[in-house]
């Protein structure tokens, strides 16, 4: 999967958990600053590690503030 | 085995009296559980304690980085037999967070004056600031028994203030030997008993009301990570009917969380073991956990099942159970006579507000309400609920104990009785007072929640001063998704005001739609409504006015 492809696909995703649009959802979106709560970080962590077949660690996920770091993130995952 | 002093003799004597039992550790991701009896456990506790005993003072506090697994349960308990007291706190958790979480650590630290920082390696790794670091992987797998008097303090429970600050509440073994019965006493428990749980081990329900409640009754337990419940909530559900779980407690949002996350469909699950599930930890709304009673219905589950209950750390834990078996009861009262702080059957359906019935007072625990001058309420009226008895804790770390001279310690929480059993209204200090009557912000903010574009969760009502009519408004307060239309958000707008207006009687003066994000909330999720409050009033509050 391209990386542009998989910034796509976590757009979407991110937006249909938020109840979004996906034209809201920028890869600059930062989770703390956005104002999600820490049950909406877990959930979405668990549908980001589901859709895309990984286990994140928590050392690692902590590290993972803006969805262009989770881009990033999963690209190295899958190179 | 032999047990060394009272301290053992109160958390491991039933289980070296009857045979352990054991607590079985779901890990994330792991299908099998990891299976400890409670002797075992004990050898392992002994062993936490002699190395915590070499780095922290009797009655001294640590914070606890505290998951779901073996060695949090070891760095626990290994400090009750040394006397130095845990404060359990959570792991960062999720995605980002990191600057916030230290934030919140240093802060901690100081307001209890903690030097030292036990947890895993990895979470351990991602403090930063001097505390001392004490990894629990590391300690000795034994030591001779704990000599410890259950005279003292057992340890540390932190609450999320309203301002965003944690305090401290200082849980005496007295308090947990008493609470630890009569919660058992009120639940009928027996040795078929077993309890199921996914509760976070930081929060007091699932410390005392699941880990301490297990050893002291000597019942089988089988603990979850909430991270894997958030992740699938049909986990709970799964292991109930794997394990025969008979005991389950969770908050109340966590009843409506599973139902909507089944989104309609029946999991194959067998819930008939299931006697009582515990309900509480914040206001009741009876249908959304009707909705959870309605779609386990086919899976064996017994209306009756559902246990409303009320407590708060700074009572150990539980203060009033509803009788089991019963279920779900709420009675509709005048919503009208309530503002004026008096309790009469309701004059129609128009004037009706429910409230969930939460029972009686668990035995040797007085419960008075009384006016806002601390004078007992007269019969028939609401009034803020006064607690005296043996689980009324020592006080704050760092204060002295908030309970006055005669002992009596005040909730800030407004109640009545109905049909003898209390009913809770709501925090004394979130309350809007309009036109002379009050109004729990709940009532609002469910009404505002149920129109679509409100994000679920984030309704903030409140009141303020209003020149205009020289009395305080309400002010409803939510969250939309950020490129709403104009035109969408003004719809939205005038059917929240319709929507309150109905449910309350109350036209609220503003309804602010705010982006996401903007309405402050604790670590836990809660909505801070003084802080909403403050930055309306100071126009920090972002978003347009409708």
């Amino acid at each position: 999967m391209t990386a542009v492809a998989l910034s796509e696909r976590l757009r979407a995703l991110v937006a249909e958990q938020l109840s979004l649009p996906v034209e809201e959802v920028g890869l600059d979106l930062d989770f703390e600053a956005f104002g999600l709560d820490s049950v909406e970080k877990v959930e979405l962590l668990a549908r980001i590690e589901d859709a895309f077949d990984v286990v994140v660690a928590p050392a690692d996920a902590v590290h993972l503030a803006t969805l262009d770091d989770v881009v990033r993130y999963l690209a190295l995952r899958r190179a | 085995m032999q047990l060394g002093g009272e301290v053992e003799e109160l958390y491991f004597g039933a289980a070296c009296a009857r045979g352990p039992r054991s607590v079985c550790f779901y890990a994330p991701r792991q299908p099998e559980p990891l299976a400890v009896d409670y002797l075992a456990l004990l050898e392992r506790a002994r062993g936490a304690a002699a190395a915590l005993g070499e780095r922290l003072s009797p009655g001294e506090p640590y914070l606890l980085l505290a998951e779901n697994d073996l060695d949090t349960v070891v760095a626990f308990l290994g400090g009750l037999l040394c006397g130095a007291l845990p404060a359990p706190l959570s792991p960062p958790l999720g995605l980002g967070g990191l600057e916030a979480w230290n934030e919140r650590v240093r802060a901690l630290a100081a307001d209890l004056s903690c030097r030292v920082v036990v947890g895993r390696p990895e979470h351990l790794a991602l403090l930063e600031g001097p505390l001392g670091r004490v990894p629990c992987d590391a300690f000795p797998l034994s030591a001779p028994p704990s000599p410890l008097s259950a005279a003292g303090l057992s340890h540390v429970q932190l609450t999320s203030g309203s301002t965003g600050r944690s305090k401290g509440v200082r849980i005496a073994h007295r308090n947990l030997a008493a609470n630890l019965f009569h919660i058992g006493w009120a639940s009928d428990v027996t040795d078929a008993d077993r309890v199921v749980s996914w509760l976070p081990l930081y929060h007091d329900m699932g410390l005392v009301g699941v880990l301490l409640f297990s050893l002291y009754w000597n019942l089988d337990l089988v603990l979850l990570s909430p991270v894997d419940f958030l992740a699938r909530p049909v986990r709970w559900l799964e292991a109930i009917h794997r394990h025969r779980g008979s005991l389950s407690p969770a908050p109340s949002f966590a009843y409506p969380y599973v139902a909507h996350r089944l989104r309609g469909r029946t999991p194959s699950v067998d819930l008939s073991s299931w006697r009582i599930a515990y309900c509480g930890a914040e206001p009741i709304q009876r249908e959304a956990v009707q909705r959870f009673v309605d779609a386990l219905a086919p899976c064996g589950l017994s209306p009756g099942t559902i246990l409303p209950c009320y407590g708060l750390a700074e009572a150990t834990l539980a203060v009033t159970f509803a009788p089991w078996g019963r279920g779900l009861r709420a009675a509709a009262v005048s919503r009208q006579a309530l503002g004026e702080g008096t309790v009469a059957p309701a004059l129609g359906p128009e004037d009706g507000q429910e409230l969930v019935l939460l029972g009686a007072p668990l035995p040797e625990i007085e419960l008075e309400l009384r006016d806002a001058e601390g004078r007992p309420a007269d019969a028939g009226r609401t009034g803020e609920v006064w607690l005296r008895g043996p689980t009324v804790t020592p006080g704050y770390l760092g204060e002295g104990p908030e309970a006055d001279a005669a002992g009596w310690l005040r909730t800030g929480d407004l109640g009545c009785w109905v049909e003898e059993e209390l009913a809770l209204i709501g925090r004394c200090k979130d309350l809007l007072i309009v036109r002379g009557r009050n109004h729990a912000p709940v009532t609002l903010e469910w009404a505002a929640e149920g129109v679509e574009g409100v994000r679920p969760g984030s309704a903030a009502a409140f009141s303020c001063y209003d020149a205009a009519s020289g009395t305080e408004a309400p002010i409803v307060a939510c969250e939309v998704a950020e490129n709403e239309s104009d035109w969408s958000r003004g719809a939205i707008g005038r059917q929240v005001e319709e929507a309150v207006l109905r449910r309350t009687h109350l036209r609220p003066r503003e309804v602010l739609l705010l982006d996401p994000g903007a309405i402050p909330k604790t670590t836990s999720g809660k909505i801070q409504r003084s802080r909403v409050r403050e930055l309306y009033l100071s126009g920090r509050l972002g978003g347009e006015q409708r």
